[in-house]
């Protein structure tokens, strides 16, 4: 697999997060959203797009962060991904970032397994890390109604 | 590349299309085998098959097809007569054709097999008769017609086989002047196509595209939704009428897109003769196929859905139903069983019967089984009735069949008809008398994409519920003297007319709250017909009907039992379609109550055969009174103060609709007028019943019940005005209501003011 090309950036919480360009579909403001009740966790429910009944992942449990009261999730990345369409909330998009290949690394040994299929690695970016997801890893396990339980716990201080 | 997928894929659409044509063409043939009209489509078809295949060079087609047409072109010519053999033997060879297709479809070339045998049995089919004159020629060929698929790989080579596959196409077998014959008459067709593409040429559609279009037409319904609110708000005429014209537009499109996913029944249908033939052979039993009403249309899915429960269906009429020849000749019946499948429209609906005049179904050996698999009590068996019976047939694996054959005795076929049909929101009903045959019954919504539903509130987010699911909806208020609801050791139920229903809290069970009800707070509960039981289900307010456009919820859901799929709201958001089979699933209420139903309760009821069920009232007066079930359409209790007046009459509104309300007791004999008004506030309890869609509202005094009243009415004499006559029941007399009387003194009393005085009446203000 080859992890050179164009990623889509966003924040969640510290981290900054990317998700291949060529996935994504489109980017939407403010769909109205629709609760599944006792759906999986980490699907926040469903969604209208253009006629089309679209899930809506939360992109914070499925990585293990925890919510936090003063997330916007105003913006949804709209991606195609095993063949379904999804909806990822998140707070806000950053840039298209065209990466080479030489600034990838994978996930360090101690990195948690559950983790590791959907976290692939990293580029290293002057200053920071751009974690990459791979998009079609997203949908898998989360049609258990028990999603994968994986609590992210961060070893850094704020300033650091 | 492209333009020759096309025109493959073109081409496999139209071998199929031929090959189902073929399929029917045949078996009506070997019905009426004097048909040449019939055997010259036949040829014909064949003959585009094998012009086609040739085209994409597709040895294996051309040369099974071509050996086809020689064997069909001496039928044609009277030189051979059509039998049961050789029709076995042609149907043999359109499988072959069948799976080449297939193989075509997948793989984007023919693929491998050995037609061999296939082709050497229709040329020597084609040269039997003939080799009667000449023995000799080809005797070593004949090998004796048995039921090869011929696309197997493991038919046995030989050497006189692989000589034939060696030669060219034409039959080296046959004699040259037959050979010469069927050549000549093929260059005098004039067209080639097959006679069904003569009458009309439709465009062929994909289906995805199709199910595309849907949607943008239903999203383009939602936003001239959106739309239409501006147009009052603006006051700008060329705005409104815009509107208007996009408005109607819109809906015609809507309208034109539904009516072009229909498609008739006939599509699946057509199959069944085949099927039919196929399957008596096998239990050596003859049976005639009818079928009524091919032309019904209904939504391309639900023709999916029907397909395999109505195969289950005929396998069963055939295996279990029909009885053989020499039992049906010792019971006086005609040695040709029958079958007959009916589809029709009936209220919004489609109605596909299947009917046979075979042996009914065995309820003893039912009982037997059921009792035999510790299903029911043996005591509880013997009291169990007929219908009660009959749904036992329905479970999984519950068959009476002690041996399993390839074509019955799991028990899975009931229970596929049944999930499936369910599936799609259908019922399914079998009435069967011993002796006389059997009729399973089921009636289909018209459509999938688009049906009413019933929009509740619950935690403030919306959920749909079918329509065709709801029983009726009943507020459980506190101040009237309905029931409330009741706790059954933990389990919430109600008295619904003296029946215990058991309740779900949808809140609690979507998992939205854990709030417990409140006593003294109004109710709203919906009661649900699903899985053959009936539940109550509370949610917090009921809304509206509407049209709802269903579209599915995708894989991600793909456990979740609780929605059926979900909508799009006017306003753009979504909206969950609850699933009442699924609810009662994942609440365990399916088998909790089917184990109840199995226990008897009402013995007496169960002993009475022909039985209807009347709706006892009482009027003042008259305390035991029924008015047939079919009539009411449900029941209401209306406030005094609602009701207004249109000239003489009474009327309240109901729904959007003016309702004429008839004070019953007016118009029975023996019934007192109300002793004025009892107390102001207390409502009238009505039993509604539409004429020609206009509501009419009966006044009666109190609702009683349902009961289950024998059909032999004794007439009473000098007839009592009001009644129809009257019945026992329990050692007590039932008087039925004669409806139709009633509502013909209303209309004249109401045209005839003079009559006024000659009937003995008050009216009660």
């Amino acid at each position: 697999m080859s992890f050179k090309g164009d990623y889509l950036s966003f924040n969640l919480e510290n981290y900054l997060f990317g998700i291949s360009a060529l996935d994504v579909l489109e980017l939407n403001k403010n769909l109205s959203l629709t609760q599944v009740p006792k759906a999986s966790p980490q699907i926040r429910g469903i969604t209208n797009l253009r006629g089309q009944i679209v899930p809506v992942v939360d992109l914070y449990g499925r990585i293990g962060l925890d919510c936090l009261p003063k997330r916007s999730e105003s913006v949804s990345i709209i991606l195609r991904c095993t063949g379904i369409v999804i909806a990822l909330l998140v707070d806000n998009v950053g840039e298209i970032l065209s990466l080479e290949g030489e600034t990838f690394e994978v996930p360090p040994n101690n990195f948690p397994l559950v983790l590791k299929e959907l976290i692939v690695g990293v580029h290293k970016l002057p200053g920071q890390l751009l974690h990459i997801i791979d998009s079609q890893k997203i949908m898998v396990g989360l049609e258990n109604i028990r999603g994968l339980p994986f609590n992210h716990k961060t070893y850094l201080t704020e300033h650091i | 590349m492209e333009n020759t997928d096309e025109i493959l894929s073109e081409f496999i659409l139209e071998a199929r299309e031929i090959l189902d044509h073929l399929d029917l063409d045949f078996v009506k043939l070997e019905q009426t085998p004097e048909d040449k009209k019939l055997v010259g489509n036949i040829f014909r078809g064949m003959h585009t098959l094998k012009g086609n295949s040739g085209f994409f060079a597709f040895r294996r087609m051309e040369k099974i097809s071509h050996a086809c047409e020689t064997l069909l072109g001496k039928i044609r010519d009277g030189l051979l007569v059509l039998d049961s053999l050789k029709v076995t033997l042609l149907l043999d060879a359109l499988d072959a054709l069948r799976l080449i297709v297939i193989g075509i479809e997948g793989g984007k070339e023919e693929p491998q097999g050995d037609d061999a045998s296939l082709i050497e049995q229709l040329l020597s089919q084609a040269n039997g008769q003939l080799a009667q004159v000449a023995p000799k020629l080809n005797s070593s060929h004949s090998v004796p017609a048995h039921r090869t698929d011929a696309a197997a790989e493991d038919v046995p080579l030989n050497v006189v086989t692989n000589e034939v596959l060696d030669r060219p196409p034409s039959p080296s077998l046959a004699g040259p002047e037959i050979d010469a014959i069927s050549e000549t008459k093929v260059e005098e067709l004039p067209a080639l196509l097959p006679s069904h593409e003569l009458v009309s040429a439709p465009v062929r559609v994909s289906l995805e595209s199709l199910d595309k279009l849907m949607s943008v037409v239903s999203e383009m319904v939602l936003a001239r939704n959106r739309l239409l609110p501006y147009a009052n708000e603006v006051n700008d005429y060329q705005f409104s009428s815009t509107v208007r014209a996009i408005d109607l537009l819109t809906q015609e499109l809507q309208e034109r897109m539904i009516k072009t996913r229909m498609q008739p029944i006939s599509q699946v249908w057509s199959k069944f003769p085949r099927l039919v033939r196929d399957v008596s052979n096998e239990c050596q039993k003859s049976i005639r196929l009818i079928q009524e009403g091919t032309e019904t249309e209904l939504d391309r899915t639900l023709l999916d859905a029907i397909r395999d429960p109505l195969v289950h269906c005929i396998r069963n009429c055939i295996d279990h139903g029909i009885e053989s020849p020499q039992e049906r000749i010792a019971n006086g019946k005609d040695a040709i069983g029958k079958i007959l499948m009916k589809a029709s429209h009936e209220n919004g609906a489609v109605v596909i019967e299947v009917a046979d005049d075979g042996g009914g179904i065995n309820f003893d050996l039912v009982r037997q089984t059921a009792v035999g698999r510790k299903l029911v009590q043996a005591d509880q068996a013997a009291g169990m009735s007929e219908q009660q019976l009959l749904e036992l047939i329905f479970l999984p694996g519950f068959s009476t069949k002690k041996a399993v054959t390839n074509l019955s005795g799991r028990g899975v076929g009931m229970d596929v008809m049944k999930t499936n049909v369910s599936h799609v929101g259908g019922a399914i009903k079998v009435v069967s008398v011993r002796g006389c045959g059997t009729t399973v019954r089921m009636t289909m919504p018209l459509t999938l994409a688009i049906m009413p539903a019933l929009f509740v509130l619950c935690e403030g987010g919306q959920y749909a519920i079918p329509q065709t699911s709801i029983v009726e909806t009943v507020r459980l208020d506190v101040e009237s003297e309905s029931t409330e609801l009741e706790d059954f050791y933990g389990t919430p139920v109600f008295r619904l007319r003296g029946q215990l229903i058991p309740v779900v809290l949808l809140s609690w069970h979507l998992g939205l709250s854990q709030r417990p009800l409140q006593r003294n707070v109004p109710v709203t509960v919906i009661i649900l017909h699903s899985a053959g039981i009936k539940y109550g289900l509370v949610v917090d307010e009921v809304l509206d009907i509407q049209e709802v456009v269903v579209k599915t919820l995708g894989p991600l859901f793909k456990g979740m039992q609780n929605f059926a799929g979900a909508t799009i709201l006017g306003d753009g958001s979504a909206s969950l379609i609850l699933d009442p089979d699924g609810i009662a699933r994942s609440c365990d209420l399916v088998e909790k109550v089917q184990e109840e139903t199995l226990k008897i309760k009402e013995v007496t009821l169960a002993k009475n055969e022909h039985t209807s069920p009347m709706l006892l009232f009482e009027l003042e007066g008259l305390d035991r009174l029924a008015i047939p079930l079919g009539y009411v359409d449900r029941l209401e209790s209306i406030a005094p103060e609602k009701i207004q007046r249109n000239g003489k009459r009474e009327v309240v509104k109901y729904g959007d609709q003016i309702m004429h309300l008839l004070r019953l007791n007016e118009y029975v004999d023996g019934a007192k007028a109300t002793s004025s008004d009892p107390l102001p506030g207390k409502p009238l309890s009505v039993i509604t019943h539409h004429i020609n869609n206009v509501p009419v509202g009966l006044v009666v005094s109190k609702v009683h019940d349902i009961i289950y009243v024998p059909d032999m009415a004794q007439e009473s004499s000098p007839r009592q005005r009001g009644l129809m006559g009257c019945m026992l029941l329990n050692d007590e007399v039932i008087n039925v209501l004669d409806l139709k009387q009633i509502l013909m003194e209303r209309s004249l009393r109401d045209n005839e003011p003079s009559r006024q005085s000659i009937i003995d009446m008050d009216v009660v203000q």
